[in-house]
């Protein structure tokens, strides 16, 4: 729309329509899933820091079709002139690629792109110490090559972000492991894919440090009991623990 | 900018279930509100609380078109075939005027839509920072869009359809922060049901000649906006050292290092969770809020009922609004 430099194509354009009946009906069996896991599985995760040479810290992240990479810049000395300097902040950019999902996204931030901007500073910023950085900032910028699920994206986004933030050496209370879940009715599915996204009844998206157990956010969608969230959240808790541990491993490789 | 005694003070206050405004941890303060002081708007409410939070919220109701990337996919077998005839003439100002770039919202074919923003008025605004304000009323808005958009935020948006997989109502929720003084996100939530509460839609009349389908709008006849009792309201708990509190003053704010909103509706369902703030919150402490807010979400659902039972029988007698005055 505003960016007519670099975009000649209308300024309005859509996804094509496939006819109805050309794609197979979803079914979602809690048992056996598209891709052959069940609800408590996730999909299986690679992690690999330092992927990037220009930056302090960096990381890549894969699981399934989901593509992330992330880069963090700093400490570096505070653009925005606050108040209060007793402080550190995080800088946060998280943008999806134009081609990374079904519908092709514009080079300017849109609303959601800077909603997740904002949820991957506040769900980083328990963990990092930025009491030990006053007047500093540390920017952290999150591309999604490819995308399968929004809320798989910000979960992985926040794991890869943390994996690049210790990467960079810089002072953190624990990594921070994110994990998201669908609600199918009052089944909980862990990790939804794109697909079991656009068919869920609602979403949730936790990040966790496992080792002071401690949630630094988290944020759901859809309509559920009480018991289901709470059920939910526990599940997202160990699956935390599990994505912890291949985020450990991925940086002890790295050393 | 809070000092280190005034912290100390109010995190020792809330440690033994003493607030300075004489609250226990899980009071709420009094909720003013009005509805329909707006006239030009399709439905308006004003939610004022003691410390000084002044929300006001417009609905703008408009028509627009449904737009053709809408997730067919979703709900495919149940639109029927409208034998190709798209063109929707008639009676409705501004067919084509989506101003709509929602961002990553999925629209069926068959829906209406609701559009929120959130914005502050630059007289609220005097003591944050611009670049924060701007964040926060996007977080805000957001929260509003998912919740209202999904298909359990409450509106009927079915029912806000007039052509099928052309032509629907788009109700344009505005939301306007005139003061601030804590618990800001609940204050909107309340002035946006009540506003939906106050919301009128013209009349549209569907005519289907020869394959062309037109519609007509009648500003005389008037519904109501189907659902708005199942919008939910949100319970927002501040974390302030091991203890959480609700409707903070913009004091605890300060002092808070974690905020967990829980959007509740009248069934005792949670509509949506979202943490804030820059601290973390133990899983045991997370279940433990999530259930308190279901409880006091319940309270508050009542109590604003009955608020806006009062209004609709204020607005049946013919009395004015107090408005501003």
């Amino acid at each position: 729309m505003s960016d007519r430099k670099r975009v000649t194509g209308p300024e309005k354009s859509v996804a094509p329509l496939l006819e109805t009946g050309s794609v197979p009906a979803f079914i979602f069996n809690p048992d056996r899933r598209h891709d052959g896991r069940d609800v408590n599985h996730l999909r299986p995760v690679f992690m690999k820091s330092g992927v990037v040479r220009q930056a302090n810290g960096s990381a890549y992240l894969e699981a399934g079709k989901l593509k992330v990479a992330c880069a963090v810049y700093g400490p570096r000395q505070n653009q925005r002139t606050k108040i209060s300097a007793t402080k550190g902040s995080l800088g946060c950019d998280f943008k999806f690629s134009p081609f990374s999902g079904g519908r092709r996204r514009s080079y300017m931030k849109d609303e959601q792109e800077r909603e997740y901007s904002l949820v991957l500073e506040q769900a980083l910023s328990p963990a990092v110490r930025l009491d030990l950085i006053p007047k500093s900032t540390v920017d952290i910028f999150v591309q999604v090559l490819e995308s399968d699920g929004s809320a798989a994206c910000l979960a992985a986004a926040i794991t890869c972000a943390s994996l690049a933030l210790a990467d960079a050496g810089i002072e953190m209370l624990d990594a921070v492991a994110a994990c998201s879940a669908g609600y199918f009715e009052s089944t909980v599915c862990l990790d939804p894919t794109g697909e079991e996204e656009a068919h869920e009844g609602g979403s949730l998206v936790l990040s966790y440090m496992p080792s002071l157990n401690e949630v630094t956010h988290v944020i759901q969608s859809g309509e559920t009991s009480t018991a289901t969230t709470v059920k939910a959240l526990e599940l997202c808790v160990d699956a935390c623990s599990q994505i912890h541990a291949v985020m450990q491993q991925s940086l002890i490789a790295n050393v | 900018m809070i000092s280190v005694s005034e912290r100390d003070y109010i995190t020792k206050g809330v440690d033994r279930s003493v607030r300075a405004d004489g609250r226990a941890r899980l009071d709420f303060r009094d909720l003013n509100l009005e509805t329909g002081m707006i006239t030009q708007a399709s439905g308006s409410c004003r939610v004022t609380l003691e410390g000084g939070t002044d929300v006001l919220v417009g609905v703008k109701v408009e028509v627009g078109s449904i737009e053709p990337d809408a997730e067919a996919a979703a709900d495919a077998d149940d639109i029927d075939d409208d034998g190709g005839a798209r063109t929707a003439g008639g009676g409705g100002p501004g067919t084509d005027d989506t101003t709509g770039s929602s961002g990553g919202g999925t629209h069926a074919r068959n829906r209406g839509r609701i559009s929120c923003t959130v914005a502050c008025s630059p007289s609220a605004t005097r003591v944050f920072d611009p670049r924060d304000v701007e964040s926060m009323c996007n977080e805000y808005s957001q929260l509003l869009n998912r919740v209202l958009n999904s298909a359990h935020g409450g509106v009927d948006l079915a029912a806000l359809c007039i052509v099928p997989g052309s032509t629907c109502w788009v109700l344009n929720v505005d939301a306007l922060v005139l003061d601030y003084g804590g618990g800001l996100l609940d204050a909107i939530f309340a002035a946006t049901r009540g506003a939906l509460h106050n919301t009128r839609i013209p009349r549209a009349t569907v005519e289907q000649t020869d394959g062309r389908v037109e519609f007509e709008i009648e500003d005389e006849e008037t519904e109501i906006v189907a659902g708005w009792e199942d919008v939910p309201l949100t319970v927002s708990m501040s974390k302030i050292g091991y203890r959480h509190i609700v409707d903070p003053t913009p004091l605890e704010e300060l002092c808070s290092s974690a905020r967990l909103t829980v959007a509740v509706n009248r069934r005792g369902n949670l509509c949506a969770l979202q943490k804030g703030g820059e601290g973390g919150i133990e899983p045991s402490l997370l279940a433990e809020m999530v259930q308190t807010a279901k409880q006091l979400g319940q309270t508050l659902l009542s109590r604003h009922d009955t608020l806006l039972a009062a209004e609709a029988r204020r607005i049946a007698k013919g009395v004015d609004p107090t408005g501003f005055r």
